[in-house]
Protein backbone atom coordinates (compact mmCIF):
# COMPACT_ATOMS: atom_id res chain seq x y z
CA UNK A 1 0.00 0.00 0.00
CA UNK A 2 0.93 3.38 -1.21
CA UNK A 3 1.36 6.09 1.53
CA UNK A 4 -0.68 9.61 0.46
CA UNK A 5 -2.64 11.81 1.98
CA UNK A 6 -5.41 10.33 3.86
CA UNK A 7 -3.32 7.40 4.99
CA UNK A 8 -0.43 8.87 5.99
CA UNK A 9 -1.06 9.48 9.41
CA UNK A 10 -2.02 5.93 9.75
CA UNK A 11 0.93 4.70 8.77
CA UNK A 12 2.81 6.75 10.73
CA UNK A 13 1.84 5.39 13.88
CA UNK A 14 2.08 1.93 12.48
CA UNK A 15 5.76 3.44 12.22
CA UNK A 16 6.03 2.39 8.43
CA UNK A 17 8.80 4.40 7.10
CA UNK A 18 7.49 5.48 3.94
CA UNK A 19 4.83 7.69 6.10
CA UNK A 20 8.47 9.35 7.91
CA UNK A 21 9.48 9.81 4.19
CA UNK A 22 5.95 11.26 3.01
CA UNK A 23 5.85 13.93 5.62
CA UNK A 24 9.52 15.10 5.08
CA UNK A 25 8.81 15.43 1.09
CA UNK A 26 5.44 17.35 2.57
CA UNK A 27 6.27 19.25 5.60
CA UNK A 28 10.51 20.21 5.27
CA UNK A 29 9.49 23.41 4.28
CA UNK A 30 7.61 24.57 7.20
CA UNK A 31 10.22 22.64 9.62
CA UNK A 32 13.00 23.93 8.19
CA UNK A 33 11.48 27.78 7.95
CA UNK A 34 10.81 27.59 11.58
CA UNK A 35 14.13 26.00 12.47
CA UNK A 36 16.17 28.36 11.13
CA UNK A 37 13.61 31.47 12.22
CA UNK A 38 14.52 30.24 15.77
CA UNK A 39 18.36 29.55 15.05
CA UNK A 40 18.69 32.01 13.05
CA UNK A 41 21.06 32.05 9.95
CA UNK A 42 24.42 32.90 12.25
CA UNK A 43 24.34 29.07 13.66
CA UNK A 44 26.44 26.18 12.39
CA UNK A 45 24.39 24.20 9.57
CA UNK A 46 24.81 21.02 11.75
CA UNK A 47 23.07 22.72 14.53
CA UNK A 48 19.77 23.19 12.07
CA UNK A 49 20.02 20.05 10.36
CA UNK A 50 20.62 17.64 13.95
CA UNK A 51 17.41 19.75 15.19
CA UNK A 52 15.06 19.35 12.19
CA UNK A 53 16.09 15.25 12.45
CA UNK A 54 15.18 15.36 16.01
CA UNK A 55 11.77 17.26 15.23
CA UNK A 56 10.61 14.08 13.18
CA UNK A 57 12.30 11.82 15.11
CA UNK A 58 9.72 13.43 18.05
CA UNK A 59 6.87 12.76 15.62
CA UNK A 60 8.13 9.41 14.36
CA UNK A 61 8.57 8.15 18.39
CA UNK A 62 4.90 10.46 19.18
CA UNK A 63 2.91 10.20 16.74
CA UNK A 64 0.76 7.93 18.61
CA UNK A 65 -0.81 10.74 20.80
CA UNK A 66 -1.87 12.43 18.13
CA UNK A 67 -5.50 12.46 17.25
CA UNK A 68 -7.01 14.43 14.45
CA UNK A 69 -6.54 15.32 10.82
CA UNK A 70 -4.23 16.72 7.93
CA UNK A 71 -4.52 20.22 9.41
CA UNK A 72 -4.48 19.59 12.88
CA UNK A 73 -0.95 17.39 11.84
CA UNK A 74 0.63 20.19 10.22
CA UNK A 75 -0.36 22.58 13.55
CA UNK A 76 0.81 20.18 16.13
CA UNK A 77 4.47 19.21 13.86
CA UNK A 78 4.63 23.45 14.08
CA UNK A 79 4.17 23.57 17.47
CA UNK A 80 6.94 20.59 17.84
CA UNK A 81 9.23 22.19 16.17
CA UNK A 82 9.15 25.21 17.46
CA UNK A 83 9.77 23.53 20.97
CA UNK A 84 12.65 21.75 19.56
CA UNK A 85 13.98 24.50 18.34
CA UNK A 86 13.50 26.42 21.02
CA UNK A 87 14.69 23.89 23.53
CA UNK A 88 18.17 23.51 21.16
CA UNK A 89 18.21 27.37 21.41
CA UNK A 90 18.43 27.20 25.27
CA UNK A 91 21.26 24.50 25.23
CA UNK A 92 23.48 26.47 23.07
CA UNK A 93 23.17 29.08 25.46
CA UNK A 94 23.89 32.44 24.23
CA UNK A 95 26.20 33.20 21.32
CA UNK A 96 28.75 36.11 20.09
CA UNK A 97 26.23 36.75 17.20
CA UNK A 98 22.26 35.79 17.71
CA UNK A 99 19.57 36.48 15.35
CA UNK A 100 17.02 39.27 15.94
CA UNK A 101 14.00 36.33 16.42
CA UNK A 102 16.25 34.72 18.96
CA UNK A 103 17.61 37.77 20.86
CA UNK A 104 14.11 39.01 21.26
CA UNK A 105 13.06 35.49 22.95
CA UNK A 106 16.23 35.44 24.98
CA UNK A 107 15.38 38.91 26.45
CA UNK A 108 11.74 37.93 26.69
CA UNK A 109 12.09 36.22 29.82
CA UNK A 110 13.16 36.93 33.07
CA UNK A 111 15.37 35.17 35.42
CA UNK A 112 12.54 33.77 37.26
CA UNK A 113 11.22 32.38 34.05
CA UNK A 114 14.54 31.06 33.38
CA UNK A 115 14.55 29.26 36.90
CA UNK A 116 11.28 27.85 36.24
CA UNK A 117 12.70 26.57 32.52
CA UNK A 118 15.60 24.93 34.80
CA UNK A 119 12.64 22.77 36.07
CA UNK A 120 12.24 19.32 34.80
CA UNK A 121 10.47 19.24 31.83
CA UNK A 122 8.55 16.41 32.54
CA UNK A 123 7.74 17.55 35.94
CA UNK A 124 6.63 20.82 34.57
CA UNK A 125 4.94 19.27 31.73
CA UNK A 126 2.94 17.18 34.39
CA UNK A 127 2.44 20.34 36.84
CA UNK A 128 1.10 22.18 33.92
CA UNK A 129 -1.69 19.05 33.82
CA UNK A 130 -3.20 19.94 36.86
CA UNK A 131 -4.01 23.98 35.92
CA UNK A 132 -7.14 25.02 34.63
CA UNK A 133 -7.49 24.64 30.75
CA UNK A 134 -6.87 28.17 29.91
CA UNK A 135 -3.93 28.28 32.34
CA UNK A 136 -2.66 24.85 30.48
CA UNK A 137 -2.64 26.72 27.33
CA UNK A 138 -0.55 29.91 28.51
CA UNK A 139 2.27 27.74 30.69
CA UNK A 140 2.41 25.47 27.37
CA UNK A 141 2.49 28.38 24.65
CA UNK A 142 4.56 30.30 27.49
CA UNK A 143 7.60 28.04 28.10
CA UNK A 144 7.34 25.08 25.53
CA UNK A 145 6.89 27.41 22.39
CA UNK A 146 8.25 30.72 23.31
CA UNK A 147 5.41 33.16 22.73
CA UNK A 148 5.37 36.01 24.40
CA UNK A 149 2.44 37.15 26.82
CA UNK A 150 1.05 39.57 24.56
CA UNK A 151 0.14 37.16 21.49
CA UNK A 152 -0.85 34.85 23.76
CA UNK A 153 -3.45 37.27 25.15
CA UNK A 154 -3.96 38.17 21.36
CA UNK A 155 -5.07 34.18 20.67
CA UNK A 156 -6.82 33.30 23.32
CA UNK A 157 -8.65 36.65 23.42
CA UNK A 158 -7.67 37.78 26.86
CA UNK A 159 -6.09 41.48 28.17
CA UNK A 160 -2.18 40.93 28.79
CA UNK A 161 -3.03 41.82 32.51
CA UNK A 162 -5.12 38.12 32.70
CA UNK A 163 -2.36 36.75 31.01
CA UNK A 164 0.50 37.67 33.31
CA UNK A 165 -2.31 37.42 36.32
CA UNK A 166 -2.89 33.93 35.83
CA UNK A 167 1.14 33.09 34.87
CA UNK A 168 2.24 34.85 38.10
CA UNK A 169 -0.88 32.62 40.48
CA UNK A 170 0.90 29.31 38.14
CA UNK A 171 4.46 30.05 39.05
CA UNK A 172 2.96 30.95 42.70
CA UNK A 173 0.91 27.27 42.80
CA UNK A 174 4.35 25.70 41.28
CA UNK A 175 6.65 26.93 43.66
CA UNK A 176 4.53 25.59 46.61
CA UNK A 177 3.96 22.82 45.21
CA UNK A 178 7.93 21.82 44.99
CA UNK A 179 8.53 23.44 48.34
CA UNK A 180 5.76 20.56 49.30
CA UNK A 181 7.92 18.08 47.74
CA UNK A 182 11.31 18.62 48.85
CA UNK B 1 8.38 13.50 27.90
CA UNK B 2 4.68 12.15 26.46
CA UNK B 3 3.15 15.28 28.15
CA UNK B 4 4.50 17.07 26.57
CA UNK B 5 3.38 16.32 23.17
CA UNK B 6 -0.58 15.51 24.34
CA UNK B 7 0.58 19.66 25.59
CA UNK B 8 1.40 21.01 22.42
CA UNK B 9 -1.81 19.31 20.85
CA UNK B 10 -4.26 21.57 22.67
CA UNK B 11 -2.43 25.09 22.30
CA UNK B 12 -3.05 27.76 20.00
CA UNK B 13 -0.73 28.54 17.17
CA UNK B 14 -0.14 31.47 14.80
CA UNK B 15 -1.69 30.34 11.83
CA UNK B 16 -0.54 33.47 9.75
CA UNK B 17 2.79 32.73 11.21
CA UNK B 18 2.98 29.43 9.79
CA UNK B 19 1.49 29.44 6.52
CA UNK B 20 4.24 32.53 6.11
CA UNK B 21 7.51 30.64 6.79
CA UNK B 22 5.97 27.88 4.76
CA UNK B 23 5.58 29.69 2.25
CA UNK B 24 8.53 31.69 2.49
CA UNK B 25 11.26 28.87 3.03
CA UNK B 26 12.20 26.94 -0.36
CA UNK B 27 14.00 22.83 -0.23
CA UNK B 28 15.55 21.05 -2.91
CA UNK B 29 15.03 17.50 -3.74
CA UNK B 30 18.79 17.18 -2.37
CA UNK B 31 18.05 18.65 0.85
CA UNK B 32 14.73 16.23 1.27
CA UNK B 33 17.16 12.87 -0.31
CA UNK B 34 19.68 14.15 2.84
CA UNK B 35 16.87 14.36 5.65
CA UNK B 36 15.22 11.31 4.54
CA UNK B 37 18.06 9.37 4.47
CA UNK B 38 19.58 10.73 7.89
CA UNK B 39 16.60 9.89 9.68
CA UNK B 40 16.36 6.39 8.55
CA UNK B 41 19.42 5.93 10.01
CA UNK B 42 18.30 7.20 13.43
CA UNK B 43 14.84 5.10 13.02
CA UNK B 44 16.92 2.14 12.51
CA UNK B 45 19.92 2.43 14.41
CA UNK B 46 17.12 2.52 17.28
CA UNK B 47 16.11 -0.86 17.10
CA UNK B 48 19.29 -2.72 16.30
CA UNK B 49 20.95 -3.15 19.91
CA UNK B 50 23.44 -5.48 18.80
CA UNK B 51 26.98 -3.96 18.43
CA UNK B 52 29.11 -6.30 16.74
CA UNK B 53 30.81 -5.59 13.65
CA UNK B 54 28.97 -8.14 11.37
CA UNK B 55 25.85 -6.61 12.27
CA UNK B 56 26.89 -2.73 12.00
CA UNK B 57 28.08 -3.96 8.53
CA UNK B 58 24.57 -5.34 7.60
CA UNK B 59 23.37 -2.28 8.95
CA UNK B 60 25.54 -0.18 6.71
CA UNK B 61 23.96 -2.57 3.72
CA UNK B 62 20.73 -1.81 4.97
CA UNK B 63 21.19 1.76 5.09
CA UNK B 64 22.58 2.12 1.23
CA UNK B 65 19.31 -0.41 0.64
CA UNK B 66 16.93 2.22 2.37
CA UNK B 67 18.71 5.13 -0.46
CA UNK B 68 17.36 2.62 -3.25
CA UNK B 69 13.87 1.57 -1.35
CA UNK B 70 13.06 5.73 -1.62
CA UNK B 71 14.11 5.61 -5.13
CA UNK B 72 11.66 2.98 -6.06
CA UNK B 73 9.06 3.79 -3.52
CA UNK B 74 8.55 7.87 -4.63
CA UNK B 75 8.73 8.33 -8.27
CA UNK B 76 9.21 12.18 -8.00
CA UNK B 77 12.45 11.47 -5.94
CA UNK B 78 13.84 8.66 -8.68
CA UNK B 79 13.35 10.98 -11.17
CA UNK B 80 15.43 13.57 -8.97
CA UNK B 81 18.24 11.21 -7.92
CA UNK B 82 20.15 10.68 -11.02
CA UNK B 83 20.60 14.65 -11.79
CA UNK B 84 21.98 14.74 -7.60
CA UNK B 85 23.98 18.30 -8.18
CA UNK B 86 26.42 18.03 -5.73
CA UNK B 87 27.47 14.60 -4.87
CA UNK B 88 30.35 15.97 -2.41
CA UNK B 89 27.65 17.39 -0.07
CA UNK B 90 25.02 14.56 -0.97
CA UNK B 91 27.61 11.70 0.35
CA UNK B 92 28.93 13.74 3.40
CA UNK B 93 25.29 13.47 4.50
CA UNK B 94 25.28 16.75 6.81
CA UNK B 95 27.82 14.65 9.24
CA UNK B 96 30.87 16.82 8.91
CA UNK B 97 30.22 19.71 6.59
CA UNK B 98 33.53 19.56 5.42
CA UNK B 99 32.29 19.08 1.47
CA UNK B 100 30.00 21.50 1.63
CA UNK B 101 31.57 24.09 -0.29
CA UNK B 102 33.42 21.59 -2.89
CA UNK B 103 31.29 22.00 -5.53
CA UNK B 104 31.32 25.53 -6.10
CA UNK B 105 35.05 25.10 -5.69
CA UNK B 106 35.54 22.75 -8.16
CA UNK B 107 36.31 22.00 -11.88
CA UNK B 108 33.91 20.36 -14.08
CA UNK B 109 35.11 17.23 -15.32
CA UNK B 110 32.31 15.84 -16.69
CA UNK B 111 33.55 12.92 -19.11
CA UNK B 112 32.09 9.83 -18.91
CA UNK B 113 33.17 6.51 -20.37
CA UNK B 114 31.83 3.34 -20.85
CA UNK B 115 32.50 0.18 -21.20
CA UNK B 116 31.24 -3.52 -20.39
CA UNK B 117 27.84 -1.99 -20.92
CA UNK B 118 28.47 0.45 -17.73
CA UNK B 119 29.29 3.81 -17.59
CA UNK B 120 31.34 6.01 -15.35
CA UNK B 121 31.43 9.32 -15.51
CA UNK B 122 33.80 11.86 -13.41
CA UNK B 123 31.51 15.15 -12.45
CA UNK B 124 33.58 17.13 -10.53
CA UNK B 125 36.92 17.30 -9.00
CA UNK B 126 39.28 19.60 -6.98
CA UNK B 127 42.80 19.65 -5.51
CA UNK B 128 43.63 21.50 -2.27
CA UNK B 129 46.84 21.24 -2.34
CA UNK B 130 47.53 18.08 -0.39
CA UNK B 131 44.20 16.17 -1.45
CA UNK B 132 42.41 15.28 -4.59
CA UNK B 133 38.83 15.11 -4.47
CA UNK B 134 36.44 13.81 -7.48
CA UNK B 135 33.01 12.46 -7.94
CA UNK B 136 31.79 10.00 -9.72
CA UNK B 137 28.47 8.52 -11.07
CA UNK B 138 28.48 4.53 -12.27
CA UNK B 139 25.20 3.77 -14.50
CA UNK B 140 24.82 0.29 -15.35
CA UNK B 141 22.70 -2.40 -16.92
CA UNK B 142 22.90 -4.74 -14.26
CA UNK B 143 22.65 -4.31 -10.31
CA UNK B 144 26.47 -4.11 -8.54
CA UNK B 145 25.03 -4.93 -5.52
CA UNK B 146 24.47 -2.71 -2.48
CA UNK B 147 28.35 -0.94 -2.82
CA UNK B 148 30.35 -1.85 -5.48
CA UNK B 149 34.50 -1.18 -5.26
CA UNK B 150 35.08 0.79 -8.23
CA UNK B 151 38.48 -0.20 -9.11
CA UNK B 152 40.47 -2.62 -7.45
CA UNK B 153 43.93 -1.87 -6.55
CA UNK B 154 45.48 1.49 -7.44
CA UNK B 155 43.61 3.32 -10.10
CA UNK B 156 45.12 7.06 -9.76
CA UNK B 157 48.31 8.29 -10.82
CA UNK B 158 49.60 11.74 -10.39
CA UNK B 159 52.85 12.59 -13.38
CA UNK B 160 55.96 13.17 -12.34
CA UNK B 161 55.12 12.24 -8.89
CA UNK B 162 56.36 9.43 -6.94
CA UNK B 163 55.18 9.27 -3.65
CA UNK B 164 52.89 7.51 -2.11
CA UNK B 165 48.93 8.06 -2.37
CA UNK B 166 46.63 7.75 0.40
CA UNK B 167 42.81 7.25 -0.24
CA UNK B 168 39.15 6.68 0.35
CA UNK B 169 36.60 5.77 -1.71
CA UNK B 170 32.93 6.15 -1.11
CA UNK B 171 30.01 4.86 -3.21
CA UNK B 172 26.26 4.84 -2.76
CA UNK B 173 23.65 3.24 -4.82
CA UNK B 174 20.92 6.35 -5.02
CA UNK B 175 18.37 4.73 -7.43
CA UNK B 176 18.05 0.87 -8.99
CA UNK B 177 21.21 0.26 -11.03
CA UNK B 178 22.51 3.63 -10.62
CA UNK B 179 25.90 5.22 -8.22
CA UNK B 180 27.38 8.02 -7.02
CA UNK B 181 30.83 8.42 -5.36
CA UNK B 182 33.51 10.43 -4.31
CA UNK B 183 37.48 9.32 -3.56
CA UNK B 184 40.09 11.44 -2.23
CA UNK B 185 43.53 11.06 -2.54
CA UNK B 186 46.40 12.88 -0.65
CA UNK B 187 49.77 13.20 -0.96
CA UNK B 188 52.59 14.08 0.57
CA UNK B 189 54.00 17.40 0.19
CA UNK B 190 52.65 19.84 -1.31
CA UNK B 191 51.95 20.15 -5.31
CA UNK B 192 50.52 23.06 -7.79
CA UNK B 193 49.28 21.01 -10.46
CA UNK B 194 48.54 17.66 -10.44
CA UNK B 195 47.92 16.09 -13.56
CA UNK B 196 45.72 12.80 -12.91
CA UNK B 197 45.08 9.71 -14.76
CA UNK B 198 42.41 7.67 -13.54
CA UNK B 199 42.39 4.22 -14.82
CA UNK B 200 39.54 1.71 -13.66
CA UNK B 201 39.90 -1.86 -14.68
CA UNK B 202 37.42 -3.86 -12.72
CA UNK B 203 34.34 -2.99 -10.33
CA UNK B 204 33.75 -5.59 -7.84
CA UNK B 205 30.19 -6.25 -6.64
CA UNK B 206 30.13 -8.03 -3.06
CA UNK B 207 26.74 -9.78 -2.05
CA UNK B 208 26.77 -11.81 0.66
CA UNK B 209 30.39 -12.71 1.00
CA UNK B 210 30.33 -13.55 -2.64
CA UNK B 211 32.47 -11.30 -4.64
CA UNK B 212 31.89 -10.75 -8.74
CA UNK B 213 34.77 -8.87 -11.03
CA UNK B 214 33.29 -6.91 -13.86
CA UNK B 215 36.30 -6.26 -16.13
CA UNK B 216 36.26 -3.11 -18.46
CA UNK B 217 38.45 -0.22 -18.94
CA UNK B 218 37.50 3.41 -17.81
CA UNK B 219 39.94 6.19 -18.23
CA UNK B 220 40.52 9.44 -17.79
CA UNK B 221 42.78 12.18 -17.08
CA UNK B 222 42.33 15.63 -15.89
CA UNK B 223 44.84 18.79 -14.17
CA UNK B 224 43.60 20.39 -11.27
CA UNK B 225 45.50 23.36 -10.25
CA UNK B 226 45.52 24.05 -6.51
CA UNK B 227 42.79 26.49 -5.40
CA UNK B 228 44.15 29.66 -4.06
CA UNK B 229 45.03 29.21 -0.25
CA UNK B 230 47.00 31.07 2.43
CA UNK B 231 49.39 29.46 4.57
CA UNK B 232 49.67 29.73 7.87
CA UNK B 233 53.08 27.95 9.64
CA UNK B 234 52.63 27.30 13.14
CA UNK B 235 54.81 25.04 14.59
CA UNK B 236 53.47 24.45 18.14
CA UNK B 237 53.77 21.01 20.18
CA UNK B 238 52.22 19.03 23.04
CA UNK B 239 53.20 16.53 24.80
CA UNK B 240 52.01 13.43 26.93
CA UNK B 241 53.50 10.48 28.35
CA UNK B 242 56.38 10.98 25.92
CA UNK B 243 54.28 11.02 22.57
CA UNK B 244 54.29 14.61 20.81
CA UNK B 245 52.26 15.68 18.15
CA UNK B 246 53.51 19.14 16.56
CA UNK B 247 51.32 21.23 14.37
CA UNK B 248 53.21 22.16 11.75
CA UNK B 249 51.13 24.32 9.44
CA UNK B 250 47.75 25.33 8.87
CA UNK B 251 46.22 25.94 5.08
CA UNK B 252 43.05 28.04 4.56
CA UNK B 253 41.25 27.07 0.88
CA UNK B 254 37.82 28.49 -0.11
CA UNK B 255 36.30 25.62 0.96
CA UNK B 256 38.28 24.24 3.82
CA UNK B 257 41.10 24.29 5.91
CA UNK B 258 43.97 21.55 5.89
CA UNK B 259 45.90 21.26 9.39
CA UNK B 260 49.46 18.96 8.74
CA UNK B 261 50.96 17.64 11.62
CA UNK B 262 53.20 15.45 12.80
CA UNK B 263 52.96 12.89 15.86
CA UNK B 264 56.28 11.41 17.27
CA UNK B 265 55.93 7.73 19.65
CA UNK B 266 58.98 7.44 21.91
CA UNK B 267 61.53 4.98 21.95
CA UNK B 268 60.45 2.69 24.20
CA UNK B 269 56.89 1.85 23.01
CA UNK B 270 58.00 1.97 19.25
CA UNK B 271 58.70 -1.61 18.97
CA UNK B 272 55.70 -3.11 20.90
CA UNK B 273 52.99 -0.71 19.36
CA UNK B 274 51.60 -1.53 15.81
CA UNK B 275 49.37 1.00 14.84
CA UNK B 276 49.50 4.47 16.74
CA UNK B 277 48.11 7.70 15.16
CA UNK B 278 46.82 11.24 16.03
CA UNK B 279 43.40 12.68 15.38
CA UNK B 280 42.70 16.49 16.15
CA UNK B 281 39.25 18.16 17.26
CA UNK B 282 39.26 21.18 16.13
CA UNK B 283 37.23 24.61 17.93
CA UNK B 284 37.28 27.78 17.22
CA UNK B 285 37.05 30.84 19.42
CA UNK B 286 33.35 31.61 18.73
CA UNK B 287 32.67 27.87 19.85
CA UNK B 288 32.34 26.30 16.36
CA UNK B 289 33.33 22.53 16.70
CA UNK B 290 34.70 21.42 13.48
CA UNK B 291 34.75 17.46 12.30
CA UNK B 292 37.44 16.56 10.10
CA UNK B 293 38.28 14.03 7.36
CA UNK B 294 41.81 12.12 7.64
CA UNK B 295 43.74 12.57 4.85
CA UNK B 296 45.96 9.19 5.85
CA UNK B 297 49.86 10.43 6.58
CA UNK B 298 53.43 8.97 5.69
CA UNK B 299 56.51 8.40 7.90
CA UNK B 300 59.32 6.45 9.16
CA UNK B 301 58.73 3.58 11.30
CA UNK B 302 62.30 3.45 11.71
CA UNK B 303 62.07 6.63 13.40
CA UNK B 304 58.74 6.68 15.15
CA UNK B 305 57.83 10.24 13.07
CA UNK B 306 54.33 10.34 11.06
CA UNK B 307 53.19 12.69 9.26
CA UNK B 308 49.23 13.54 8.92
CA UNK B 309 47.31 15.79 7.87
CA UNK B 310 42.95 16.42 8.14
CA UNK B 311 40.71 18.40 6.24
CA UNK B 312 37.82 20.37 8.24
CA UNK B 313 35.16 22.65 6.59
CA UNK B 314 35.71 26.11 5.83
CA UNK B 315 37.06 28.24 8.92
CA UNK B 316 34.23 30.84 10.17
CA UNK B 317 35.22 34.13 8.78
CA UNK B 318 34.96 35.82 12.33
CA UNK B 319 37.12 33.47 14.05
CA UNK B 320 40.38 34.32 15.20
CA UNK B 321 41.98 31.92 17.51
CA UNK B 322 41.50 27.40 17.26
CA UNK B 323 42.01 25.55 19.85
CA UNK B 324 43.20 21.96 18.86
CA UNK B 325 43.19 19.28 21.02
CA UNK B 326 45.37 16.05 19.83
CA UNK B 327 43.63 13.00 20.67
CA UNK B 328 46.26 9.76 20.22
CA UNK B 329 44.66 5.88 19.15
CA UNK B 330 47.16 3.22 20.14
CA UNK B 331 46.88 0.08 19.26
CA UNK B 332 48.88 -2.75 20.19
CA UNK B 333 46.80 -5.33 17.13
CA UNK B 334 47.11 -5.18 13.79
CA UNK B 335 45.43 -7.04 10.98
CA UNK B 336 43.20 -6.57 7.76
CA UNK B 337 43.75 -6.53 4.05
CA UNK B 338 46.83 -4.67 2.13
CA UNK B 339 46.76 -4.67 -1.96
CA UNK B 340 50.23 -4.95 -3.94
CA UNK B 341 50.50 -2.96 -6.51
CA UNK B 342 48.84 -5.38 -9.00
CA UNK B 343 45.90 -5.49 -6.92
CA UNK B 344 46.23 -8.36 -5.75
CA UNK B 345 44.74 -8.86 -2.04
CA UNK B 346 46.66 -10.28 0.98
CA UNK B 347 45.45 -10.84 4.20
CA UNK B 348 47.83 -9.60 7.30
CA UNK B 349 48.42 -11.88 9.95
CA UNK B 350 46.44 -10.85 12.57
CA UNK B 351 48.47 -9.96 16.09
CA UNK B 352 48.18 -9.05 19.78
CA UNK B 353 44.78 -9.16 21.35
CA UNK B 354 44.89 -6.05 24.04
CA UNK B 355 42.70 -3.33 24.17
CA UNK B 356 43.51 -0.54 22.38
CA UNK B 357 43.92 3.20 24.11
CA UNK B 358 43.39 6.70 23.73
CA UNK B 359 45.29 9.41 25.17
CA UNK B 360 44.29 13.23 25.10
CA UNK B 361 47.08 15.64 24.75
CA UNK B 362 47.07 18.78 26.24
CA UNK B 363 45.01 21.82 23.60
CA UNK B 364 47.12 23.76 21.45
CA UNK B 365 45.56 27.30 20.69
CA UNK B 366 46.71 28.84 17.05
CA UNK B 367 46.39 32.78 16.64
CA UNK B 368 44.80 32.57 12.61
CA UNK B 369 45.00 36.52 12.41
Amino acid sequence: MRCDERNYIERLKKKKEDALEYIVDKYLGLVKGTVCKVLGPTYQSGEIEECINDVFLAVWNHANQFEGDGEDFKKWLYKITKYQAIDYYRKIGKRDEVSLEAESLAQGLSTEDQVVLQENKRELAAFIHTLQPIDQKIFAMKYFLGVKSDDIANQLGLTRTAVDNRVFRGKKKLAEQATMNR
Amino acid sequence: MRDIYRLLKEVEVDEMEMSEIEEATKVTMLEKAKVKKRLLKSVRKKKGCAGTKVIAAAFAGLLVGGTAYLGINNPAYAAGIPVIGDIFRFLDNGRTGVYDLYQVNSNEVNVSKESNGIQITVKDAVFDGKTISYTYEVKSPQDLGESPLIGVGPSLRIQNYTGGLAGSDHVEKVAPNTYVGQANYSIAGDMEQVECQLTINDILKIENNQHEKINGKWSFAFTLQTVESDVKLVHKRTEKDGYVVTIDKIKLTPMSFVTDYTQQVPDEYRERLQDVSAHLIVKDDLGNVYEGEDNGGHGDASTGIMNWSMTFRKLEEKASKLTITPIIYISENKGGVSFDENGKEKKETPVGTRENKKVTMPEITIEIK
